[in-house]
């Protein structure tokens, strides 16, 4: 036995280190905090549709820090998945819910959930050759996909987009079955760039896309165009945004909103929207636009009739702090409407509210018509020691109409 | 018996082997004779499996070389081939630990027989002293075969007397050794069989006894009307 | 079977006994250059706090406004710990190659003993395999158990004051260097250990290569790597193959790899096999 004396200390050296390591790291990271919705009014199964992604950090522990999904009422921390099923996550719940649900359907498809309407019978899906073959940036090849979701098949149409090549970045699907519109940046070899709204006919499909509107029209030289995050993208009418962007310096530039527009998918034209003199809030839901004042503490909610721009007052919705409804609109320049909008006669927003040193999101459920507050709420750790010193922040949060 | 039938090996180009047939008898000692470079040290290396060869078989009593053959074959090759940092004690437990063939009350014997120092490190011996532990190393085993390459080259006279005493010795009696060199004086009287090689084939395979009662040459004689050609 | 573990452990345990002074070094070397670390970079820390403090006439709060407050952490990013763990992965990385050359180029020629015992000769592959994974997981060890010195003696350098007790292992989690030693995460452990447990195998392969065909082997073993590295390498060019960035979803090029990379092992270790049993020369 002597002879083995170094080889056997040595992997004792090894076995009880890597056990002992083992030991102590499972002792000093306490299991992540188990969170719970806190509902200081109204009922809380009113905040079911809500699913988001957000980031716990632990100003204590940073090894305690991760990403945690909220769907369907409960909470799952992405560490917590399994590593397979961790490898094909991605950070935007609608294309996480997406390939769970219709995996072979998703497979060679973009993963920009823009590029996806869904009915209760169909799961659609518009893509560019460019936006699953990255060698070919300049082309007119689209593909728009049909899922029966009854029967699980699935219906593809090459058709063209346009005449001639262009990067064709669509942005933005809407499904009036059977009419899908499509919003399309086309970008030219010679960097002119074209906002376009095409049509497709699901059930009478031709070779081409049917160009509708021109939208640069709409657009100063200095403009980008803006639409509203819809949650069902079943809406006749689209919110839309033009947004001019100042040069402040070198490095910075401050943009603003130039002018508050809405496609009516049925008429197919532009309607222009008077804005308020300070801020002017734009949603669609249904058949129906709304338009929203936003004072310190509430929101003055219209509805606007389309054909005469006539606004009614609905009412004075209170909010929960100042910031609900102030969008912060730096994440995503091309979209608005993500932390407020309207599903269903529904006022859903979010915002992140700072106590003391840790910062927690607060969600506020409103009914359009009677004002009412339907749900008032945050998410806090369980143990509410950790309360203190455990930082929750909402990066990706959508609607699920279907659960609405 | 150790038999080669047909056994080619060609280092790039250069055929080394060329169709070589010989057999070495169990109890005899079988000497492959040939000037530098015509492969005998191949032959020893094929043999044992230390160097693949082209075409042709090698058995040993029928049997094809396997890890287990190295318990009935050794090997001294003329290069010190245990660990310099070992002593000729470690070396030789190294042996005992991996050979079951290895017998140690024989081991003492050939220590002292060449007046070993079992403490000494392998890499502060004399030249001579370390072809001495090559020895220990092959003759130690109980082996059916002892395959030896140029056991006398470069070493002083007296190890070479001692050496040469190996082979009249109890140490090599009932084995079947095939030894090659090109320095026949000291042993030629010892040999049974000779083979000469050139240029890759055997030209001429005889009884060493044979050839000196039937035509009253001796090896050297032989070796000289063929390389003198 | 059991003969056949037997004698891998004495092979295993012969050429423990030959590592382990470069072992022992390169312990040594990584205890030391830490210590070093442990006690230089905290002392240094405080050093500049007290300066200016005493230059400035400062305050506690102003000198933690002007330096932060130091963490364990801020140790394990310097130089004399990834010094030494550069130190050990390619030491242990030239002690693969030289594990087998020197049984032919050393003073004596041992391939010709070795080759020689009768012993089936993949335990000797196998032996200076296992030799070369007990060396890399005792350099891990010995940098793990260097790390649980090095926390107390920080904390004692640095005054309470400007320290921050983030914790050990998280100190350790924070650094992107431990995640591929330390069995941090253990679907993360167990890819980088299979990954280096096949590269380490072709390398075996190329050296026997090598030594059986000499300098055509030296050419066949560069094709090999690069053929085993292709193959291993070739999934990642199947979306752009076929046209299609999301044809496969990530998890499936996973799998598709992880059987690339098993089967990249499999083959050299069957390579090896025939190699070192058919083909190797003295």
């Amino acid at each position: 036995m002597n002879k083995y004396v170094k080889l056997t200390s040595l992997f004792l050296l090894i076995a009880l280190t890597f056990i002992g390591f083992s030991i102590y790291k499972a002792q000093a990271s306490s299991p992540y905090s188990q969170m719970k919705v806190v509902t200081t009014e109204g009922k809380p199964e009113y905040i079911e549709p809500v699913d988001f992604f957000g980031y716990v950090s632990h100003s204590q522990n940073f090894s305690n820090s991760s990403t945690i999904e909220f769907d369907e009422g409960s909470f799952t921390y992405l560490q917590e998945k399994p590593f397979l099923k961790r490898m094909d996550h991605s950070f935007d719940p609608k294309l996480n819910n997406l390939v769970d649900n219709y995996r072979t359907f998703m497979r060679g498809k973009s993963r920009r959930p823009e590029q996806y309407t869904e009915t209760d019978q169909h799961l659609i899906y518009a893509g560019s050759k460019t936006d699953v073959d990255w060698n070919s940036p300049f082309n007119n090849q689209m593909t728009i996909s049909v899922l029966d979701k009854a029967s699980d098949e699935e219906e593809a149409y090459s058709v063209t987009i346009g005449s001639d090549n262009a990067y064709n970045d669509i942005y933005a699907t809407y499904i009036d079955y059977p009419t899908l519109t499509i919003f399309v940046n086309r970008s030219g070899v010679s960097d002119t760039s074209r906002n376009l709204v095409y049509t497709f006919d699901i059930e009478n499909p031709t070779e081409a896309l049917t160009e509708v509107v021109d939208l640069s029209g709409y657009l100063d030289k200095n403009e980008t165009l803006s639409v509203s995050q819809l949650s069902d993208k079943t809406e006749r009418y689209i919110p839309l945004k033009t947004v001019r962007q100042t040069v402040v310096s070198d490095y910075d530039f401050r943009t603003e909103t130039s002018g508050y527009f809405a496609y009516d998918m049925q008429a197919q034209e532009v309607i222009e929207i008077p804005p308020f003199e300070e801020e002017t809030l734009l949603f669609s839901d249904n058949d129906t636009i709304y338009v929203g004042k936003p004072l310190n503490e509430s929101i003055e909610l219209y509805e606007m009739n389309p054909d005469d721009k006539e606004m009614t007052l609905l009412g004075t919705l209170e909010m929960a702090t100042p910031i609900m409804g102030q969008e912060d609109s730096s994440f995503y320049s091309d979209r608005f409407n993500q932390s407020v909008t309207i599903l269903d006669g529904k006022l859903y927003t979010y915002g992140q509210e700072y106590v003391d040193e840790v910062s927690r999101p607060i969600f506020q459920i409103t009914d359009v018509h009677t004002q009412e507050t339907l749900f008032k709420g945050t998410v806090m750790p369980k143990d509410m020691t950790e309360a203190g010193y455990t930082t929750i922040e909402v990066m990706e949060y959508r609607l699920d109409p279907s659960r609405n | 018996m150790i038999e080669l039938k047909n056994v080619h090996k060609s280092f790039g180009r250069k055929k080394v082997l060329d169709g070589i047939s010989f057999t070495a008898n169990k109890g005899e000692i079988t000497c492959l004779v040939g000037v530098n470079g015509v492969g005998k040290t191949t032959i020893l290396n094929a043999i044992m499996n230390l160097t693949p060869i082209k075409k042709g078989e090698i058995t040993i009593d029928g049997e094809k070389m396997s890890p287990a053959m190295y318990n009935k074959v050794a090997f001294i090759p003329d290069v010190a081939i245990m660990l310099p940092q070992m002593t000729v004690h470690e070396a030789m437990d190294f042996m005992k630990d991996y050979y079951s063939s290895w017998n140690c009350k024989r081991a003492k014997e050939i220590v002292r027989f060449f007046r070993l120092n079992m403490p000494d490190k392998i890499s502060e011996l004399s030249k001579g002293n370390q072809a001495k532990v090559n020895l220990l190393m092959g003759l130690a085993l109980d082996v059916d075969y002892v395959l030896m390459d140029e056991p006398f080259s470069g070493i002083d006279i007296f190890t070479r007397e001692q050496i040469t005493e190996v082979f009249s010795s109890r140490l090599v009696e009932d084995r079947g050794v095939l030894i090659t060199t090109h320095e026949i004086y000291d042993i030629e009287h010892l040999l049974d069989k000779v083979v000469l090689l050139d240029n890759g084939v055997i030209y001429k395979e005889f009884n060493a006894e044979e050839m000196r009662e039937t035509e009253g040459k001796s090896v050297v004689d032989v070796m000289r009307e063929v390389y003198n050609q | 079977m059991k003969k056949s573990l037997h004698t891998l452990l004495k092979l295993t345990n012969f050429e423990m006994e030959r590592l382990s002074k470069f072992l022992f070094t390169l312990m040594g070397l990584t205890l030391l250059l830490n210590l070093v670390g442990y006690i230089y970079t905290p002392m240094q820390h405080m050093g500049k706090i007290n300066e200016y403090i005493t230059q400035n006439s400062a305050t506690t709060q102003q000198a933690l406004d002007a330096f932060g407050r130091f963490s364990f952490y801020d140790v394990t990013q310097t130089l004399w710990i990834a010094g030494p763990i550069a130190i050990g992965v390619s030491g242990l990385l030239l002690y693969s190659i030289f594990i087998w050359y020197r049984e032919w180029f050393g003073k004596n020629t041992f391939a010709y003993r070795l080759l020689m015992l009768p012993v089936s000769r993949m335990s000797l592959f196998f032996s200076k395999f296992i030799t070369i994974f007990i060396g890399i997981f005792t350099l891990i060890a010995t940098q793990m158990l260097s790390l649980f010195i090095g926390h107390p003696i920080v904390s004692a350098i640095i005054e309470s004051a400007y320290f921050n007790d983030i914790g050990l292992i998280a100190s350790i989690q924070m650094n992107p260097l431990f995640l591929y030693l330390f069995p941090l995460d253990f679907s993360y452990f167990l890819m980088v250990n299979g990954v280096g447990i096949v590269v380490l195998l072709v390398l075996f392969t190329v050296i026997l290569m090598e030594r059986s065909y000499s300098f055509k082997g030296i050419a066949m073993g560069i094709l090999y790597g690069i053929a085993a590295l292709s193959l291993v390498l070739f999934p990642f060019f199947i979306p752009n193959l076929l046209n299609n960035q999301y044809i496969l979803y990530d998890s499936e090029l996973m799998i598709i790899e992880i059987v690339l990379i098993v089967a990249v092992g499999v083959l050299s270790i069957f390579t090896s096999h025939h190699l070192i049993n058919k083909k190797i020369t003295v």
